[in-house]
């Protein structure tokens, strides 16, 4: 870790270079969390502190004996403002992938992993902007949500947050933990709708999301929001035509798509 | 040297034209940073203009009328996805060009501006030659809203947000302007073969 020195005000203070994105650095699996069949939440551990925007992405890459190389992108999980060497990532599993195959059976917890990032500077929430929040995620586009909301939470805990998730079951809902617990209702700012069958005795949305549950979202803000939409192309483009329809400025959407297309 | 995991194997074939990083997809990923933009041809126009000695600005009309060029060849996301042996048909730079007179000595670099705010900038060197067009069709096919329809700018070299969607202005000018992903992290070129992912990649 390399260490600049800095005179500031008269006072010597050490501040940590912050290591290129574009480095390849090496971290260590400290964690694997099962969020969901098919998707898990690894944490790894750097040498140096880990500093990133909620929204923002890394790349992780594998290395073959024969020095073939495959990388893949993943959304930071949770929030890092460089007071801690830890890194979140959550990963769905790609069956016919090259990348996750592989660190689903064979990366335990003390392997090590080659990470770079973070990268991506528009689907990004920081503090310094000072608007309402709309999240809406399908899906693993949660992720990046997430960490968005979490993010918001440590800093920012008395403006307004909407996260509108829809998922198809309760077994494949992500940060279960978090987002719905097993004994309560969501929290007030989330609103979730099953797209198959519901938990038992739930009394809330079912369904994909319809132009109902944007418009009962986006209106319950006393300034317009700034809204994320996150998902599978498919979910991106109605959600994303669905809002400007009922009302919502173009350049207040910031969307990311996951997965192909035809 | 980077970390061997060990266990981890090359795909059994590989294809020579894919490069360093990329796996080859069979279906087009949709990939814009806000809602597709519903772009109607009767408004649509493409201006050419800055450092040319006959600024001009087409029509949908006038610019279909304009010869048009087949290019067969791969796409390169930087989101490491390759798509191998598309057709696309367009009007070549070259021939907007010569339908705006020609450029002008100090035109260096030109910034493609989109419906919807976007920009992208690349050196007049990757855009002229046969390496550019503004495209209109993919795989025999009118491009649809979500992949940058009615036309959208055609730099199959270099990774696609090069590609801009709903393309209506090229601008060439002689000082480079970092357009919208060059400012949010990404490389300024976006060479595929050289890696230029993200800013700070050689």
């Amino acid at each position: 870790m390399d260490t600049i020195t800095t005179e500031t005000l008269g006072e010597r203070s050490d501040i940590m270079a912050i290591t290129k994105p574009t480095s390849w650095r090496i971290g260590t699996v400290v964690s694997i969390l099962s969020e969901a069949p098919g998707l898990r939440s690894y944490t790894f551990r750097f040498e140096d502190k880990v500093q990133h925007d909620a929204g923002q992405h890394y790349e992780i890459r594998l290395t073959a004996e024969d020095g073939y190389q495959a990388a893949r992108l993943y959304s930071a999980a949770m929030p890092a403002n460089g007071t801690s060497n830890t890194l979140q990532l959550t990963l769905a599993l790609m069956p016919s992938g090259e990348v996750s195959p592989y660190i689903f059976s064979d990366v335990n917890v003390g392997d090590q992993l080659e990470i770079r990032g973070p990268f991506g500077g528009h689907f990004v929430w920081n503090s310094t902007i000072r608007r309402p929040i709309l999240l809406v995620g399908g899906g693993t586009g949660i992720i990046p949500l997430r960490a968005i909301r979490l993010s918001h939470q440590q800093c920012c805990a008395d403006e307004d947050i909407q996260l509108l998730y829809s998922v198809k079951s309760y077994d494949d809902m992500a940060y279960k933990y978090e987002l719905f617990p097993r004994n309560g209702t969501p929290a007030d700012d989330i609103t979730i709708t099953f797209t198959g069958p519901p938990p038992k005795g739930w009394k809330g949305h079912t369904g994909r999301i319809n132009e109902t549950m944007l418009e009962q979202a986006l209106y319950s803000f006393s300034t317009p929001p700034i809204t994320y939409v996150c998902g599978p192309t498919p979910m991106v483009e109605s959600i994303t035509q669905m809002l400007v329809r009922i009302g919502q400025d173009e350049d207040d959407i910031k969307a990311e798509r996951f997965g192909p297309a035809s | 040297m980077a970390l061997i995991n060990f266990g981890f194997k090359a795909p059994r074939e590989r294809d020579d034209r894919v490069p360093p990083g990329q796996s080859v997809v069979t279906g087009w990923p949709v990939l814009t940073y806000g809602p597709t933009l519903k772009v109607d041809t009767a408004t649509w126009s493409l201006e050419i203009n800055g450092s040319v000695k006959k600024p001009i600005t087409l029509t949908w009309e006038s610019f279909n009328a304009l010869p048009k060029t087949t290019l067969t060849t791969d796409i390169h996301c930087v989101t490491r996805w390759s798509r191998l042996g598309m057709r696309w048909d367009g009007v070549l730079l070259d021939e907007l060009i010569r339908q705006a007179g020609g450029l002008m000595t100090d035109a260096h670099y030109v910034i493609a501006s989109s419906y919807g705010g976007y920009t992208t900038n690349l050196p007049v060197v990757d855009v002229i030659n046969g390496q550019a067009m503004i495209a209109t069709d993919a795989d025999g096919q009118p491009l649809s809203s979500e992949h940058g329809g009615p036309a959208r700018f055609f730099v199959p070299h270099l990774y696609f947000w090069k590609s801009a969607k709903y393309v209506n202005k090229l601008t060439f000018v002689d000082r480079d302007h970092p357009g919208f992903w060059e400012i949010n992290g990404y490389h300024n070129h976006g060479d595929p073969w050289r890696e230029e992912r993200y800013n700070g990649d050689y």
